[in-house]
Formats: structure tokens, sequence, C-alpha cells
């Protein structure tokens, strides 16, 4: 199984506050991998290491096999990222984000574009700062998606989104993923252990600044022991396996 | 390009409403401030020009105020700015969109309050005339304007503005901070400048003003393209800063270099020089030499067998002869001991033999300088030996601070006691001494005080004085004695040299005063007996003045060791030395020379070795046979 993402030895820092030490971790290719932690667990930092927005204090970072602060523009042509909080200039609006993403990405879709916007109801014209948090993850996530990516980094997109809206962004999530022939790889940093459950091939669990658990959902909360597992993570693993027991079918 | 172009077009659409705000209210606001303004004395005066400067001004505070800072500001959302970051290969393109952009403002918006300026002019009934001002001192010289020279000048520190804001957390006091850059460099460049007055002449160095946008492009650029890679404004402070520094590195060291030149000047490359001094032996010469004409002298010590130089002090420090009190006024001697003012009644000493200084007290209520009986005892040994001042009847005079020493040529000393009270200063006139400020004169030959005339050209012989009744008409008085004084006609309209011996003077017509030639004469106030000195043909004696190594005068013209007196004389550019033979009175030409405008006249050093002399030409010492015309430069030496 090829690796899009290998991380060895991470360490990063903010100042002399340690975030990764020692992260060791890879993402196969064409799967749907659940980074679940803790706020303050490195999540968001790792989303940055792998988009080259942060440099790595030691170790390595390798994204489709280069180093994302070196070969920039061949990592993130073939990435989509949607942040947590869109990320974008506030007086834009959808329309303006994507003609200005247009030129940047060869593999740019505007058909799929097109049909995302009208799946997910984006709102052309509204400015992103007079968005709603809603409104402006489905932007993102198109945009993310227009540039039909290899790699697609979500980090904690359904976070703070009200029930009806979580959905949509998760149907637009996994559309993108049966889509075609295309084999998408997809990193989700999230703590909310439903949402993994329903798209998750595997899961990581940050902790202490490292990989604690890597695995399926279901080897992930098997091997676990409750007293080794942080306290509002016990609370979401156990929502999960209640959901999974419940359910049909999780996977992809 | 066209990815330049879509950020040059999203930066129009980030900052569009900010800059049609500005232009609209500020204009607006100029438009009223400038119609009701008083129009009194220089406003209204060439108001137009007025109006016309301030609206550019305000387009281009637009851009420096306003579109610069943003340019950064404006990439910073909610988090950081990470979004230009983590688009693909974004950061050049993004660099030269904002370049593009900048470039279009600069253009755009000072553009715009000339336009703007020059309808509000217009509109009130106005022109601009007087815009441009010259004046004319044989070339033209356009006269600046100084609020469109101040925008010019902000215009080109546009990139620094830039570059600082990157390195600022959030884009924040761009302004401020590249203001505190400006003035960090500049402090470095004030205190190498101050140290070292005139190093750089800004002239010369004009060109650098064109550096400085570019330079300040090229760190914004790697603060930005590589700065922002994987970092934020703290590595993009460091890859500017490191920028700034390998920038400036050339012109820092440059200056560095020329500010060691400046105050360690190398004896090869000397271009200016000036002698103050040398020692009775010859061996040291006190001078000051610079290694650029523009420069300030430093002092230093001359080894004139050697070549070799060594420094005395900084920059601007003169040493004087004159060390005990009362001193002869003049600026240059044959002597060992010399001093130099210091701050807080401290004076220092040097001793140019040694090259040894020492820190001495200046006593202000007694006005000498304290020194070691020993130091005090070596230095009026020099004074006695170097002395110059004679009383006429074969006994060297010197003179202290409380008695006037004779010494007979069998070496008896002989002590008259004065009292010359709080004067100081005092100058050589013939056969005694008269004091700066003062009407009295010492008659070394009397012994005594006597009255003199209110005049500064008196000259004291042995037993008369002749002086003028009024500087500069060259009409002479002789007194003689205590009789009243007389007209003296022999004399009119010539210049007195010098004593010849202690009753006869040398007096000479300089022929450009005249129409005719010049004449020399020895002139005897007490017979009224005038002798002519033969000039020889060919002697260019349009100006005459004495000639003595290092101007070291004294009672008598100073006799080299032939016995020969010594003029300088020139006429138009062509120049001498000439010789008056004791005895025979022969005059002979020692030394011609040509002096060209801007020349400095040569001057003797000494003649110790004749007929080698030693003399201080243009910009050389050098040992010059006069009967050889051999020629030998001790200084500078190649």
């Amino acid at each position: 199984m090829n690796d899009i993402v290998t991380l060895s030895g991470l360490e990063m820092r903010y100042g002399r506050k340690r975030v990764l030490e020692g992260f060791e971790f890879q993402l196969h290719a064409g799967l749907v991998t659940v980074l679940l932690g803790q706020n303050g667990s490195g999540k968001s930092t790792l989303m940055r290491a792998l988009l080259g927005v942060l440099r790595p204090h030691k170790g390595t970072v390798r994204v489709f096999g280069k180093d994302p602060v070196v070969h920039h523009k061949d990592v993130l042509r073939r990435v989509g990222y949607v942040p947590d909080v869109p990320d974008v200039y506030p007086w834009m609006n959808a329309k303006d984000l994507f003609k200005f993403l247009a030129p940047q990405y060869p593999t740019w879709n505007k058909l799929r574009c097109s049909e995302l916007c009208a799946q997910l109801d984006v709102p052309m014209k509204t400015r992103f700062k007079a968005m709603s948090r809603g409104q402006g993850m489905k932007t993102m996530l198109v945009a993310a998606l227009s540039s039909e990516p290899d790699l697609l980094l979500l980090d904690e997109p359904f976070a703070g989104l009200d029930a009806l809206v979580r959905e949509e962004v998760l149907q637009g999530v996994l559309g993108a993923l049966k889509d075609g022939d295309r084999e998408i790889t997809v990193l989700c940093a999230t703590h909310e252990l439903d949402i993994a459950a329903r798209i998750a091939d595997r899961v990581a669990v940050l902790q202490g600044g490292g990989v604690h658990q890597h695995g399926t959902l279901a080897e992930v909360l098997g091997e676990e022991e409750p007293a080794q597992v942080p306290s509002g993570l016990q609370k979401v693993l156990a929502t999960a396996a209640q959901r999974i027991a419940t359910q049909e079918e999780v996977t992809v | 390009m066209s990815l330049a172009l879509t950020y040059c077009w999203k930066e129009w659409r980030a900052q569009r409403d900010l800059l049609v705000a500005y232009t609209l209210l500020v204009f607006a606001c100029l438009c009223l401030c400038l119609y009701l303004a008083p129009r009194h004395y220089w406003f209204e005066e060439g108001f137009g020009v007025h109006a016309l400067s301030w609206f550019v001004a305000v387009g281009v505070i637009g851009v420096v105020a306003f579109v610069v800072p943003n340019l950064v500001r404006a990439e910073f959302t909610s988090k950081d700015d990470q979004f230009v970051r983590r688009l693909p290969g974004a950061l050049w393109p993004a660099f030269f969109g904002k370049l593009l952009f900048l470039v279009l403002a600069v253009v755009t918006l000072p553009l715009l309050g000339l336009a703007a300026g020059e309808a509000f002019v217009f509109a009130l009934g106005h022109n601009w005339e007087g815009l441009y001002t010259w004046s004319w001192d044989g070339s033209v010289t356009m006269k600046p304007l100084m609020v469109p020279t101040i925008c010019g000048l902000a215009l080109l520190w546009l990139p620094w503005v830039w570059a600082a804001g990157l390195w600022t957390p959030g884009g924040r006091l761009a302004l401020l901070a590249s203001v505190l850059l400006l003035l960090l460099l500049g402090i470095g460049v004030f205190a190498v400048e101050r140290q070292s007055p005139g190093i750089v002449s800004l002239q010369h160095v004009s060109w650098l003003w064109w550096l400085v946008p570019v330079v300040g492009l090229v760190v914004a650029a790697l603060s930005f393209a590589r700065g922002r890679r994987g970092g934020g404004p703290l590595r993009s402070a460091r890859i500017g800063l490191l920028t700034t520094c390998i920038a400036i590195l050339p012109f820092g060291s440059w200056l560095g270099l020329r500010a060691m030149h400046y105050h360690w000047p190398k004896s090869s490359q000397v271009v200016q020089l000036q002698v103050n001094g040398i020692t009775m032996d010859d061996h040291f010469a006190l001078a000051h030499v610079t290694e650029n004409e523009d420069w300030s002298p430093v002092s230093v010590r001359v080894d004139l067998r050697t070549g070799a130089i060594q420094k005395l002090g900084g920059i601007e420090r003169y040493w004087w002869p004159g060390v005990l009190r009362p001193a002869l006024t003049t600026h240059q001697k044959r002597g060992r001991y010399w001093k130099d003012w210091g701050e807080n009644s401290q004076v220092r000493l040097l001793d140019l033999q040694t090259a040894e200084q020492s820190t001495l007290q200046f006593d202000s209520k007694q006005k000498r300088i304290l020194m070691p009986d020993e130091l005090r005892a070596a230095v009026q040994r020099d004074l006695r030996a170097n002395t110059r001042m004679r009383d006429g009847r074969g006994n060297r005079v010197w003179v202290e601070r409380d008695a006037v020493s004779y010494e007979s040529p069998d070496g008896v000393v002989e002590r008259v006691v004065w009292d010359i009270g709080s004067m100081r200063g005092m100058r050589c006139v013939g056969l005694g001494v008269k004091f700066l400020g003062e009407d009295k004169l010492f008659d070394f030959a009397r012994r005594e005080f006597v009255d003199g005339p209110k005049t500064k050209a008196e000259t004291v012989l042995r037993d008369s004085m002749v002086y003028q009744p009024t500087v500069g008409l060259r009409e002479w008085l002789v007194r003689r004695g205590d009789e009243e004084p007389q007209v003296c006609e022999a004399i009119k309209g010539m210049s007195i040299l010098g004593l010849w011996d202690a009753d006869r003077l040398l007096a000479c017509r300089y022929s450009h005063t005249i129409r005719g030639p010049g004449s020399l004469v020895l002139f005897s106030p007490g017979d009224g007996k005038v002798e002519e000195v033969a000039l020889p043909q060919g002697l260019p004696f349009g100006w005459v003045e004495m000639a003595a190594p290092m101007a070291h005068f004294g009672s008598l013209l100073q006799r080299d060791p032939d016995g020969c007196v010594w003029l300088h004389c020139r006429q138009g550019s062509r120049a001498c030395f000439a010789r008056i033979a004791a005895k025979s009175l022969e005059v002979s030409i020692a030394l011609p020379y040509r002096l060209d405008q801007g020349d400095v006249e040569p001057r003797l050093m000494s003649w110790r070795d004749l007929p080698v002399v030693l003399v201080h030409d243009q910009k050389q010492i050098a040992r010059v046979n006069i009967k050889t015309g051999e020629r030998e430069v001790l200084f500078p030496r190649k």
C-alpha cells in the first residue's frame, strides 16, 4: 500500500511549547483516516505542517514523497484543505474566491465547482465576513474539492455546525469520496467520533504529542483501556461504539 | 504573469474601499482647509504652488501610510496570513502582484492629487507659477521644493515600509517599524559622520539613493517569499534583516575602511599636508595630514629619516607652540615642546622629540600650566636654546613670566625683572616685544617698557623705532630716543622686511605696487642712510616676503649657515627663493619654481645642511640641493 503522507520523528513547537514530539505517522492512499484528539493535541498543527505553512522543528514531513516546504507548488496543487475557520479574505465572496483560486490549480474543475455549489447551496454573492459558519464551511469545502485533490485535509470542518448543515457538509465529503474513479485520500481531524464512525477507514488518536493509537476504529476501541484514555475522549469513544453497534454499515 | 495579475486584482479588491474613501475624504478636507485657511505672508504668495504640493503630498501619504502597510496587513485574517501561504507556490506571484499594484498606486495616487490640485487651484483663480525656481551663479541651479522633495524621499523608502510590515506581528505598525529601522541605520551613519566629518560627500554618493528602494525591494521580496514559506513574521524578520545586513555590508565595509584611513592615514596615501613644526635636529616634523582633501586633518609626527608617521591624537587636534607664558604668537616653530588645550582646564603637552604626551593642569588664576619642576626646566632649556630674540648688543634674549633674560656671548645670564600683569600673547617687533592689545612694548636694548604707537607695523632698532602712522599707507615715521617722530621719506612706499642688524632695516618696494622695477634697500633710521641692494635680472619681484625655516622669526632677519638672508619672491606664476649675501649684498636666485593658481607656496623647513635645504612643497617634504636642483622626497614616500 502506498503512503501518501509520511511523518518521521516530527517535532513541532510554538516557542518553547512542544506540540508534537517524536511524531511517527503514515497515511495510506485511498483511505479515510480520522485524527482524534482533544483540543490542543496538535491536530491543526499537524495539518499546517502537511501544508508547508509551518516548518518542522525536527523530523521530516513527506507528502507524495516530497517536502511540502521545499516543493510547495508540486505538493499543494494536489492537496485540498478545509480549515476549522474560513481563512480566506473576509471581503471575498464565493465567486471571488473561486475566481481567485482557479488559476492556481491546474486541475480546477469549473463544472464540479458549479455542481457542488448547487448541491450545497453555497451563497455566491455573500462576503465571507457576512456568512454564517455553515455557509463558510460549505464554501471552503467546495473550494477544496473543486481542485480535484488527491489528498483532502479536513481540519474539524464539522465543529460548531448545526445538525442539518453538518449533514450537508458530511454528504459533500462523502459525495467527493464516491466520485468517479479517482482515488482520494482523506485526513480528517475531529474530536467527534460519530463523524469518525461514519467516514473513517482508520483512526489515529493523538495524545501527548504523538500518535497514541492507529488502526481501524474497532481496533482502536478494542485495544483501548478506558483508564488510559482521557475522560473527554472516553465519552466520544463510548458514543461511537454505540453507533457502530446500532448502524448497519459504516464503511464508505 | 497571469497569477501576478490575479494577485494584483486581489490587492485592488482588498484595498479599493479604503483607497476610495481616503481619496474622497482627504481631498475634500484638503480643499476645504485650503479654501478656508487665512492667506498670510508666504501662504498668499505662491498659494497655487503650496496647494498643488499638498495635494500631491496627500497622494503620497496615501501610498506610504495606507497602500504599503495594507499589502501585508490585509493578508491577515482571523488566524494569521495562512491562506496565501497554503496556496500552491503562491508567494512569488503574490509578491509580484503586490509590487505591480504598488507601482500603479505610486503613479496613480500622486497623479490624482496633482489633477485634483490643479482643478482646485484653477477653480480658485490661482496658478502654480513658481513651482520651479532657479538661481543663476554662472550656471542654472534648480531649487528643489521642500514638500515634493520629502515626497520623493518617502517614495524611495516605500519598499522598506513593506519589508518592516512583514517583520511585525500582524503587519501592524509597519510605518513606525520602518522609521525605527531608518533611525538605527541613520544613527550608525551619523555616528561615523560625527566622528569623521566629511567622510562621505553626499554629492559623490548620490547614486546610493537609487539603491535604497532597490535593496528595499529585494529585502521585502525575500522577507515575503522566503520568510513566509514555512514561517511567520519572525522568520521574515530573520531573513529580511540578514538580507539587509548583507546588502549594507559592502557599504558598511567601505565606510569602515574609509573611517580607518580617515583616522589612521597611511603615509604613502597622504594628499594633504600641513607642517607646523620641526625638531631642532630636523629628525621629526609635526604635521597635519589627510588622505582626502575634504577630510579633517589628523596630527602626526613624521619621521623624516624613514618617512613613517605616528598619530599624535584625534582629528582636529592642533598643537601650539609657546608652552610657557608669555608666548610669541605663532603657529609654527622649530622646537620640541607643544601644547594642546583640553577640557576641564587640562593641557596636553607633547614632546615632539620622543612623541611622549603628558596631561597637565592649567591654573586659571595664575594663567600658567602647572608642570613638574623637571619638565618645566626642560621646557625652559628648549625655550632658551631656540630663542631668536636679541638685544642688539650681541646678547641672546628670552622672556619668562617674571623676567627677561639676557645671555652674553660668553654665557653669562642676566635677568631683568618685569611685571607683565595679565598680558600673555606677544609678538616680536625687532629688538623688542609688544603685547597683544597693549600699546606698551618692551625694548630689549633699553631694557624697559616704552610707549609704542597704536599701530602694528612698528620695528624697534637699537636707538630708534620705525612705525606707520596709519597701517597700510606705507608711510613711515622714525622716532629716535625720546625725540618727536619725523617723517621718513627714504622708505616711503616701501615695506619693511625686518632688521638686517641692530641699526639697519631691510625694506623693499614691490614692483606690482609701482610702475617700474622693484627695489630693495638697507635703511639706517639713525642717520637716514639708504643703501641700495642690486636685484639680479629675472628676479620675480612682484611680491616679496622674508623666508626662514618654519617662519620662526625673531629680532633680526635669520641668517643661513653661510650668513645669507632669504627672501621669498613671486611675480605672476614665476616664483623663487632668493639669498642676499651678508657682506657683498649680492642677491642670487636659490630655488626657482612655478606657482600655478591654487598651488600652495613652498616653505622652508630647515637650512642646516646647506646647500641642501628642507622644503615643504605642496603635499611633500623634500630635501632640495639649491646648487644642483637635486630633489629627494622624504615624505610621503611611495
